[in-house]
C-alpha cells in the first residue's frame, strides 16, 4: 500500500532499499514491499510506467547504475587487484563490499577505505587472498597519498648547507604524502608488471620495501633495500641521523658497510624525489 | 534580446568542465576558452594535483562550481560541514556562483552517489524550498540548480517538473541551471513536450546553460556525458537562446572523454546561436 502523499522520507528510504538490494531491483521490490518492512511500497502504485517501461524497468535504471558505479571507481582505484580477480569476480567483490560498507560519505574519495581490510577478514573466499592484501594496501596508499596534504620540499641548499659535523643531530621532516611499507610479497614488481602488461603469476611470499610518496605532483612507487627501508623509517620516527643509524646497526642482518657508503648518494636521491620537507639539530 | 538573470550573475560566455585528463594540456597551452566548470567534489578534501592546478587556472579564467553531494532533496539533516568546505573552495577559486541538482543522493546516511528524482508534489515543493531556503542562507548566495535527468515518475507526483522546478525557483529565490540535454532525456522518458517545458522556464533565474550528449536506449535515454550534442538537443538550445539571450553556456563531458579541443570544438557550435561570433579570451 503506498504512504501517504507526505511520507518524502519513507519513500526516500523505499526506492535507496530497492535500488541498492544485492540481488538487483526485482528481489529489492519484493524485500521492501512485504508489510513490517521500514518503508513498504507496493512498486505498482509507487513508479508509473513509461510508454516503453514498465515501473520495474524503471527503477532498475537506478537499480543498475547503484552498484556500476562503486565497480567503475574501485576498478580506477584498483587495478591490480582486479586484474589478479578478474573483471567479473572483481565486480562481485565490490559489490559484496558495498552491501557491506555501504557508502556514507559525500565524498566518494573514502569510499574503498575499508576494502584492504574487507578483502583480509570478510571475503568470501578470494584467490592468493595475502597477496591480494597486499596489493590493496598499496593501491589504497596510493589514493591517499594522492590525497594528502602539501608541504614545501626542502631545497638541496638546505642540505648542502649542513655542517658535516652536525649531520648525526640532524632530524628531518618528512613529506606528509610518504609511506613506508615492509610487505611480505613483492608488490610493487607485480604492479609494475601488470601496469606494463607483462605476464607475471602471483608471486610466492617474500619481503619487500617500498616507499610510496608525491612528487612533483604525481604518484610513485618504489622499492628500497632492507638498508635504505630502515634507515627511513628510523628517521621518519623522529630519530636523529646518528641515533637511527646506531638502531640501524642493532638491526639483524643490516650491512652497515652499504649504508655507510650510499649515505651521501641516498641523501642526494631522497632530497631530488621530495621525501623531506624540514630539518632540525637534535632532539 | 538577452533576459538578464536577476542577480545579475554574469554571461561567461562558453566554457567546458575542467577534467583532469585536460590538464596538462590546459597548463602548456592555455587554451582560449571563456570559463570553467569545477565538480566542487574533485578538489575538497584533498591537497593533491588537482587543487594546485586549479588555483594555476583560477588565477586566468572565470570559475563556476558545480556539484553533485548536497543532496538538496534528501530527508536527512543538511550537512553544513559539506557546506563549509564548499564555501571555503568558492573563496579560494573565487567562484562566480555554484550549483548542484535538484534531487537526493542517499537517505539515512547512506550515499549511493547519483540523482535520485523527487515526486514532484507540494508536500515535497514546501520540504525542498525550505532546504534551499536554510542553504541559501548559510552559503550567503543563492544555489543555482540544475534540473536532473529522470527515468521514472512517481506516482504521487501531481505537478510536471517545468512547473515544479519554476515554482521551487520562484518560491525559494534559488537559479536556475537549464540542462537542455537533460531536459531531452527526461522528456524521452517520460513522453513530455519539451518545448511546453521550456516555455514553463523562468528565464530571469536561467543563470547557465548545461549541454551533453546521451546514450539512447531506444526505450529510454541515459544521461551519459560521453559524445557529442545531437541536433534535437542543439534545437533545444536555439530554442533556450531566443528565450533568454546570451547566458553562460558549458559543455559536459564526462566518459569517454577527447582531446581538449575537440571538446572545445563541441562547445563552440554554440557560437553560432549566440550574438556574439568572437569570443573573449580569459587571460
Ligand atoms: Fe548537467
Amino acid at each position: 500500500m503506498p504512504r501517504d502523499d507526505s511520507g518524502l522520507e519513507s519513500l526516500e528510504q523505499w526506492m535507496y532499499s530497492v535500488i541498492s538490494h544485492p540481488q538487483g531491483a526485482e528481489a529489492g521490490v519484493e524485500a521492501n514491499s512485504k508489510p513490517g518492512s521500514e518503508a513498504a511500497y507496493d512498486l505498482e502504485q509507487t513508479v508509473l510506467p513509461s510508454e516503453k517501461l514498465t515501473p520495474l524497468e524503471r527503477i532498475s535504471v537506478y537499480a543498475d547504475m547503484y552498484f556500476w558505479r562503486f565497480i567503475d571507481i574501485m576498478s580506477e582505484e584498483y587495478p591490480t587487484v582486479e586484474h589478479l580477480l578478474g573483471v567479473e569476480r572483481f565486480a562481485q567483490v565490490v559489490r559484496d563490499y558495498i552491501t557491506r560498507h555501504p557508502s556514507t560519505y559525500y565524498n566518494l574519495n573514502r569510499l574503498s577505505v575499508k576494502f584492504p581490510q574487507y578483502l583480509r577478514n570478510e571475503a568470501d573466499e578470494i584467490p592468493h587472498q595475502p597477496f591480494v592484501v597486499a596489493v590493496a594496501t598499496v593501491e589504497r596508499l596510493m589514493e591517499d597519498v594522492f590525497d594528502a596534504p602539501h608541504k614545501e620540499k626542502i631545497s638541496t641548499e638546505a642540505i648542502q648547507n649542513v655542517p658535516g659535523e652536525q649531520w648525526p643531530e640532524i632530524c628531518l621532516e618528512f613529506n606528509p604524502a610518504l609511506y613506508l611499507l615492509e610487505l611480505d610479497y613483492p608488490v610493487n614488481a607485480y604492479m609494475t608488471a601488470v601496469n606494463e602488461d607483462r605476464h607475471m603469476d602471483a608471486p610466492k611470499a617474500q619481503k619487500s620495501f617500498v616507499v610510496v610518496y608525491r612528487c612533483n605532483y604525481r604518484v610513485w612507487r618504489d622499492d628500497l633495500e632492507y638498508e635504505s627501508y630502515l634507515l627511513l623509517a628510523q628517521l621518519k620516527e623522529g630519530k636523529s641521523l646518528g641515533e637511527a643509524l646506531e638502531n640501524c646497526a642493532l638491526q639483524e642482518g643490516v650491512d652497515m658497510d652499504k649504508i655507510t657508503t650510499n649515505l651521501g648518494e641516498w641523501f642526494q636521491q631522497w632530497t631530488a624525489q621530495e621525501f623531506f620537507c624540514g630539518l632540525k639539530t637534535g632532539s | 534580446m538577452s533576459v538578464e538573470n536577476r542577480w545579475g550573475f554574469p554571461d561567461l560566455g562558453l566554457g567546458i568542465g575542467l577534467r583532469t585528463v585536460h590538464f596538462n594540456h590546459i597548463l602548456e597551452q592555455w587554451p582560449q576558452i571563456d570559463w570553467f566548470e569545477i565538480m566542487s567534489e574533485n578538489f575538497m578534501e584533498t591537497d593533491g594535483n588537482p587543487v594546485r592546478v586549479l588555483d594555476q587556472i583560477a588565477e586566468r579564467y572565470p570559475i563556476v562550481m558545480h556539484g553533485v553531494s548536497m543532496s538538496i532533496g534528501s530527508t536527512d539533516p543538511i550537512d553544513f560541514d559539506y557546506l563549509s568546505k564548499l564555501k571555503t573552495l568558492a573563496k579560494r577559486v573565487n567562484a562566480h556562483w555554484l550549483g548542484d541538482h535538484v534531487c537526493w543522493t542517499g537517505v539515512h546516511g547512506r550515499n549511493g552517489h547519483d540523482l535520485y528524482p523527487l515526486p514532484y508534489n507540494e508536500e515535497s515543493l514546501k520540504f525542498l524550498v525550505d532546504r534551499i531556503r536554510t542553504v541559501q542562507d548559510f552559503m550567503e548566495r543563492p544555489l543555482i540548480l540544475e534540473n536532473p535527468s529522470t527515468y521514472l515518475t512517481f506516482a504521487n507526483s501531481t505537478m510536471a517538473e517545468e512547473e515544479f522546478l519554476a515554482r521551487m525557483a520562484e518560491e525559494s529565490d534559488c537559479g536556475l541551471l537549464l540542462d537542455v540535454n537533460n531536459v531531452y532525456v527526461t522528456c524521452r522518458n517520460h513522453g513530455l513536450d519539451a518545448q511546453a517545458y521550456l516555455e514553463a522556464m523562468p528565464y530571469d533565474r536561467v543563470v547557465q546553460i548545461h549541454l551533453a550528449g546521451h546514450t539512447d536506449r531506444g526505450t529510454h535515454c541515459i544521461d551519459t556525458h560521453d559524445g557529442r550534442v545531437i541536433d534535437p538537443v542543439w534545437d533545444l538550445y536555439a530554442e533556450v537562446h531566443r528565450r533568454a539571450g546570451n547566458r553562460a553556456t558549458l559543455l559536459e563531458w564526462d566518459a569517454n572523454i577527447p582531446s581538449f579541443d575537440e571538446v572545445h570544438a563541441e562547445v563552440m557550435k554554440a557560437a553560432k546561436f549566440r550574438d556574439m561570433t568572437e569570443l573573449r579570451h580569459a587571460s
